[in-house]
């Protein structure tokens, strides 16, 4: 019988072992965002200067997809729709959350039901939503249109009209206030006390305390809500689509979808990338000017500690 | 700046955009990526039978003819039926072709045109010669022209056959005491009958006379065309020009335009949408006549008044109907070719007296579309309607930019003509503009 000595075992240190768990932790979240988001955006990138149908080889056009862009009338008007879409729905629902979360911050009985009542939008599907928003706006019979009659206004056939379409749609994406409501209520929440008291103590009327206090102390959360309102705004996709299509006569041709339309219909897919890549140029330019913005309006915690240094 | 294009390999594409990727670690990707050959359905007993879902009854009857396939083909054949909503439809096609593992067999519709440019699509001639769909006394072989997008072969197998027909409500003409329209009736006929038709209380119109249902549509519209012996298009093959400002185009269009705004007898496309949001114009029961496709019967069979169906009206003395094939296609890459034709030919034939029974599509064999199986508990009037075959053209355009072209240039400016914002001229104009220039891009 013979014995065999076992080499003695490396141990890792405390510090490698917490290093090599932190990367395994982290590793499908990173593999998630490779794969998923970098992987295909580099591909559309690169199928962005190609004429590529899906079903045969892509054809390299060099920029030409982006020169089509610039002479193409119906880009010009998804540009034009989805920024009227974009200015009136991304302030009014900031507006809307603000003084819901603040409704939201009171400390009554049954807060916690009206909450969940709020919230309980964002929740539902986006096509159950606009299946029940069409019934609403429907010329004939539907709610809008009955409470208009009812103050003596004939109300227009909304989705059908190609004057009363977008509009109509506008209404619709203002129902989706939930989240922003959320995170509003959260940062209402981390509002010091104090400060109200502080403010109570030299005689500030109610309004001068929102003005001056809450308006300023939330101001980062109107930030980040701002920044997440103007990149969704320029990527609704499903409302749009179950609710008009686009049309009557692509008033509501939202960048999204003609996107799809040239990507799914038409089987334009290296048009369709450049049309994607416009979009996130663009939506990269407004987020840099909020950005830039930041310091004029945003009131950071520290900051001016910061610049006194 | 003339655009310099160069043909890139696929694989060498996905392979850059794959090596691009990698920089930023994607390859781990590599152990994820799949062998072209592999996990195809595939084999020479099994196919993937592909078609879209139409209604629940139609839906019903295409598994059930599956069942009745696989039962015939026990032992040999295997075959999956995958039934998926429109909108879904030609992207997994299409998706399926890119990742090189496409259906063994699908269900054609105009789309398809574009993989026949493509050359995905078999050249199923002789497959069809074969199995003898090309006997005259037996098809309708007359039909098939349109088909030999290259003069000369099928690139699908056609099993059935689709028109438009005059749909009305009995109840609503036995209510106002008129007659019933039938294969002499001319579109005069239709518009003295529709003001009858048309019921008003005060401003408000409660009952329509008449729907313009698919005559919206530029294939129902240009049945007023063929009958003044015009088209849309130059030709329906590679079409090179719209000419809608033809003056008998523009009259076609006109005719439309009038019995919304001039003689009153239709609604709007937004009264329309009022009167049936969601339950169909005709299906709402407050509207006396429709020119719609005749696929609607299965569904319309559920309504609970009474209706028929007479041919498309006369149109300065002349009818000229629409018709189009359904069938299958075969991709060139599939890898059991016969299994799927086996298909195809079973639907074209043995399973065409099934077909009759369903009363879903028209089968396309001449003694089962005219047979007492198929007659049997279908409207009245439907016999005499689907005598127009005769004297029809095919309902389609073929180009590689027909869906642009109908959703870019006919869908909006029809919107825009019947809702009265446009004139015919104008409307004529504008499509001839853009759709020539889409025809010629």
């Amino acid at each position: 019988m013979t014995t065999t000595s076992t080499p003695p075992r490396r141990r890792l240190s405390m510090r490698r072992r917490e290093a090599i768990a932190c990367y395994i932790f982290m590793a499908p979240a990173i593999l998630g965002l490779l794969l998923f988001a970098i992987g295909p955006m580099i591909a559309s990138l690169l199928l962005s200067f190609t004429e590529y149908d899906m079903l045969s080889a892509p054809q390299w056009v060099g920029l030409a997809n982006f020169q089509a862009l610039i002479g193409d009338e119906l880009f010009h008007k998804s540009l034009r729709v989805t920024a009227v879409y974009s200015l009136v729905t991304v302030p009014t629902i900031l507006v809307i959350s603000f003084i819901l979360a603040n409704l939201l911050n009171q400390k009554i009985r049954g807060i916690s039901f009206f909450r969940s009542v709020y919230y309980l939008p964002t929740v539902i599907s986006g096509v159950a939503v606009a299946m029940l928003w069409r019934w609403m706006f429907n010329g004939e019979y539907g709610l809008v249109n009955t409470l208009l009659d009812k103050i003596g206004i004939d109300g227009p056939n909304w989705f059908q009209d190609e004057s009363w379409a977008l509009p109509a749609l506008i209404v619709t994406s203002l129902w989706t206030f939930g989240s922003t409501t959320l995170i509003y209520l959260a940062g209402l929440q981390g509002v010091p006390n104090e400060i109200y008291e502080a403010a109570q103590v030299d005689g500030a009327s109610r309004l001068r305390q929102h003005l001056h206090i809450t308006m300023p102390m939330v101001s980062n959360v109107t930030f980040f809500n701002l920044v997440m309102g103007v990149i969704g705004s320029l990527q609704v996709f499903a409302e749009p689509f179950v609710l008009t299509g686009g049309g009557p006569n692509n008033s509501t041709l939202l960048l999204p979808l003609y996107l799809y339309r040239n990507a799914f219909e038409y089987l334009k897919m290296g048009y369709a990338s450049a049309i994607a890549w416009a979009s996130f140029l663009i939506v990269l330019a407004l987020t840099l000017l909020v950005f830039k913005s930041l310091p004029y309006w945003v009131h950071l915690e520290g900051s001016t500690e910061e610049r006194n240094r | 700046m003339e655009n310099v294009r160069h043909g890139i390999d696929r694989r060498r594409f996905l392979s850059g955009a794959m090596a691009a990727a990698g920089a930023v670690g994607l390859p781990l990707l590599a152990g994820c990526g799949g062998d072209d050959d592999s996990g195809g359905s595939g084999g020479s007993g099994s196919i993937r039978v592909l078609a879209w879902s139409n209604s629940p009854s139609i839906d019903a009857n295409f598994k059930a003819r599956l069942k009745a396939f696989n039962d015939a083909q026990k032992g040999k054949i295997k075959a999956t039926l995958q039934l998926l909503p429109y909108d879904q439809y030609w992207q997994k096609i299409q998706l399926a072709y890119s990742a090189r593992q496409p259906y063994d067999i699908y269900y054609w519709d105009v789309q398809a045109y574009a993989h026949y440019k493509r050359g995905l699509l078999k050249d199923l001639q002789p497959d069809i010669d074969n199995a003898k769909l090309t006997d005259d006394a037996t098809y309708p072989t007359n039909l098939y022209d349109p088909w030999k997008f290259d003069g000369k072969s099928m690139f699908g197998c056609p099993e059935n056959v689709q028109t438009m027909v005059f749909f009305y409500n009995k109840d609503l003409f036995d209510k106002a005491g008129v007659k019933y329209p039938d294969d002499t009736w001319t579109w005069d006929d239709v518009i003295t009958a529709a003001e009858k038709l048309t019921v008003r209380q005060g401003s408000k119109v409660t009952q329509w006379g008449l729907d313009i249902g698919d005559l919206s549509i530029w294939w129902g519209l240009q049945t007023l065309s063929w009958a003044q012996d015009t088209a849309f298009v130059d030709k329906e093959l590679e079409p090179t020009k719209l000419q809608l400002s033809d003056p008998r185009n523009v009259e076609s269009i006109a005719f439309i335009q009038d019995l919304i705004y001039k003689h009153k007898v239709a609604p709007s496309p937004t009264q329309t949408t009022s009167v049936a949001q969601d339950v169909g114009a005709f299906e709402s029961g407050k509207i006396a006549m429709r020119p719609a496709g005749g696929w609607q019967i299965a569904s319309y069979k559920k309504l609970s008044f009474k209706w028929a169906v007479a041919p498309l009206p006369l149109f300065k003395g002349k009818r000229v109907a629409p018709y189009w094939l359904g069938g299958w296609n075969i991709p060139k890459a599939g890898k059991a070719q016969e299994a799927a034709f086996e298909y195809a030919k079973w639907s074209a034939s043995t399973f065409q007296p099934q077909m009759a029974k369903d009363h879903d599509w028209i089968p396309l064999r001449n003694a089962e579309r005219s047979s007492g199986v198929m007659l049997e508990g279908m409207p009245d009037g439907f016999e005499q309607s689907i005598r127009q075959l005769d004297n029809s053209r095919i309902g389609d355009i073929y180009h590689a930019n027909n869906l642009q072209l109908i959703e870019e240039v006919f869908g909006p400016t029809f919107e825009q003509l019947w809702n009265n914002k446009l004139k015919p001229e104008q409307a004529a104009k504008q499509m001839d503009d853009k759709g020539t220039a889409l025809l010629k891009g």
